[in-house]
């Protein structure tokens, strides 16, 4: 049984996958690659294969037709992974709970380690939430052993 | 704000009623279904020459099933399946009626028609050509970068796409039918949320409809705010659009660049109006004020000028131009007959903005000329764009200065009754809506949104391009698939 804290130290590879956001999510996220930002300099990559990444950044409310995709991506990310909830349609679903189409975040799906709340969460903040759970990594403390 | 003249006429006679009305220059805007308490009608919005917004009205004759209209009018080709999907009405002779936005494994009565029996669904099965040296190729949901869930079925020989086809709908949310039953500021907050991108459109229309149903006059001063809102989102879209092209093209510092544009009119509104992406800004009757105003007029002018500068070093770049001209072509008659909307339409030289064909909020006295250019290819879509932003600079400018904070309208707390329809420009075309409401209530809101009606654009634009090109050309749209999917 592998520890989550082995997973992320100085680097955090991270997929996103979009389980119904409003896209306003995405855009402060993107915001985090400019130069106002620059999370690369902390080590922070969103990777453009889930068989590259440390874990998974989920927003939205987890919408039906999403489930399966959100499913096999963690499942091609591999054991430890990291998941990550970002803003508030990841943590509860937000406006959207309980409809027919959209359930309550990914928490019905997926377990996160880190929540980002907001709506959307500001660049700055999303930044400093990764940068926290990269500090835990380091220091192995307050991440739990994986699956 | 505009009330609907409705006009009742049976199925067999719409074919008809809807040529008629073509034959006159009025403009199709919406196709719907819904269910006042009379039984399940289908609804067709056109506006006339006169500004005025008409509408058809079929109720269906007992079978829950109508012969299509595609053949009439190929805009309604994914309306008619939404309405199939939403409201289990078949539409007999559709070319393709696979489901469009409900997942497979959606098993209930149809969302807006919950008393119509359980239908059997067939799956989503994709488009492809299977001939000998052909190749298809799926992408997606989930893709490569920070970009929203959709799916894509290619079919190519060699690096050519010889035709796409497109699975959406992997964000469909069911918004309008959550939203059945709330009243007014709980269906806003959730009605501002089905887009990030287009936040303050869809606040705007969906105000103006609430105000339509009311009767109520907003003041001159609310109006110009909320004119100047509008601008305000229509530029931060723009700066993240040809930026995003930027980056398409390999053009990092640029992109970088427009990044960093973008980041400070995020700013510019957050200190302004509360919220980096209009969020709360517009409510039926009133508009939030500006906090300081004089430094966001200040910061305003500042980001125009730098905004220009980058746009010029873009454009003056050999390279960006040479990848965007002749890619994703669409003409201009393929345009008029899908419907395409906003800059995409523009871009195939067709001259309609909502803002010039049915103004609204401030814009009766703007006398907006509608940016137009005829390439119809990406770098013509990147020119309409460049323009228009550089024009909403000056518009936001003017209409903050004269706004006003004014006392907002009362009654539209009350409650209201009856249905209207608001159509607003938002930064990638007509944005749609119609609403009824009963006793203050949603009864029934319906949002087309300008993705909605340009998404069968990429298809057409796609083929014949390289595979490799296809990134670009749907960042040539830019289009939402947030507010599309609702
Ligand atoms: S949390 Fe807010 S900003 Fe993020 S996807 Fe949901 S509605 Fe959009």
């Amino acid at each position: 049984m592998a520890h989550k804290a082995f997973l992320i130290g100085r680097s955090l590879a991270l997929r996103l996958v979009d389980c119904g956001s409003c896209n306003a999510c995405e855009s402060e996220l993107a915001m985090l690659f400019g130069p106002d930002f620059d999370a690369q300099r902390f080590g922070i990559e969103m990777v453009p294969s889930p068989r590259h990444a440390d874990g998974l950044i989920v927003t939205g409310p987890g919408t039906s037709q999403m489930t399966d995709a959100l499913a096999r991506t963690a499942e091609a990310v591999g054991a430890p992974r990291v998941v990550v909830a970002l803003g508030d349609c990841a943590i509860s679903g937000h406006v959207h709970r309980d409809g027919y189409a959209a359930k309550c975040g990914v928490a019905a799906s997926l377990e996160a380690d880190l929540q980002i709340p907001g709506c959307p969460p500001a660049p700055g903040e999303i930044l400093g939430a990764l940068r926290r759970l990269m500090r835990k990594g380091a220091t192995g403390q307050g991440l739990a052993a994986s699956d | 704000m505009r009330a609907i003249t409705w006009r009742t006429v049976p199925l067999a006679q719409r074919s008809a009623a809807i040529g008629e009305l073509l034959a006159q220059g009025s403009a199709f805007h919406m196709c719907f279904a819904e269910d006042a308490g009379a039984g399940i009608e289908l609804a067709y919005l056109f506006s006339g020459r006169d500004g005025g917004l008409c509408g058809l009205r079929s109720p269906l004759a007992g079978a829950l099933e109508a012969s299509t209209l595609v053949d009439d009018l190929p805009a309604l080709h994914w309306d008619e399946r939404e309405i199939q999907d939403m409201f289990g009405v078949r539409l007999r002779g559709h070319p393709d009626p696979r489901p469009l936005l409900l997942p497979d494994s959606y098993a209930g009565a149809p969302p807006l028609a919950p008393q119509a029996p359980v239908a059997a669904r067939e799956p989503w099965r994709g488009h492809s050509l299977h001939q000998h040296g052909t190749v298809q190729v799926p992408v997606g949901p989930v893709h490569a970068g920070i970009i929203e869930s959709g799916h894509f079925l290619f079919t190519t020989m060699g690096e050519t796409i010889l035709q796409l086809d497109a699975r959406l709908f992997w964000k469909h949310r069911g918004v309008e039918a959550n939203i059945a039953g709330r009243g007014i500021p709980e269906a806003i907050r959730v009605v501002e949320r089905t887009c990030g991108s287009c936040s303050a459109s869809h606040q705007e229309a969906f105000a103006e409809a609430v105000e339509a149903i009311a009767g109520a006059e907003v003041p001159a001063g609310t109006r110009a705010w909320r004119t100047a809102i509008l601008e305000l989102e229509r530029i931060y879209n723009h700066l993240n659009d040809l930026g995003q092209l930027a980056t398409g093209v390999a053009l990092h510092v640029l992109a970088q660049q427009g990044l960093r544009l973008k980041e400070r009119a995020l700013r510019l509104q957050e200190e302004a109006f509360g919220h980096r992406y209009l969020f709360g800004a517009i409510r039926p009757g009133q508009v939030r004020a500006p906090k300081d105003l004089a430094r966001l007029l200040a910061g305003l002018r500042r980001l125009h000028a730098d905004s220009a500068g980058w746009a010029d070093r873009l454009f003056a770049n050999a390279g960006f131009r040479d990848r965007l001209a002749g890619t994703g072509q669409v003409p201009r008659e393929v345009a008029l007959s899908l419907g395409a909307v906003g800059p995409a339409a523009r871009a195939s030289g067709i001259a309609s903005d909502v803002r010039a064909d049915l103004p609204y909020a401030m814009y009766h006295q703007l006398a907006i000329v509608p940016e137009t250019a005829s390439g119809g290819d990406a770098l013509a879509r990147a020119e309409v764009r460049r323009r228009e932003l550089l024009a909403a600079f000056d518009i936001a400018v003017a209409m903050l200065e004269s706004g006003s904070r004014e006392s907002s309208p009362q009654g539209l707390d009350a409650a209201l009754s009856g249905a209207a329809a608001a159509l607003v420009e938002s930064p990638r075309g007509a944005d749609g809506q119609f609403l009824r409401l009963r006793q203050g209530k949603v009864q029934r809101w319906h949002l087309r949104s300008a993705s909605f009606a340009n998404w069968p654009l990429i298809m057409v634009a796609s083929a014949d391009n390289p595979i490799g090109d296809f990134p670009l050309i749907n960042k040539s749209f830019e289009l939402c698939y947030a507010c599309c999917d609702r």
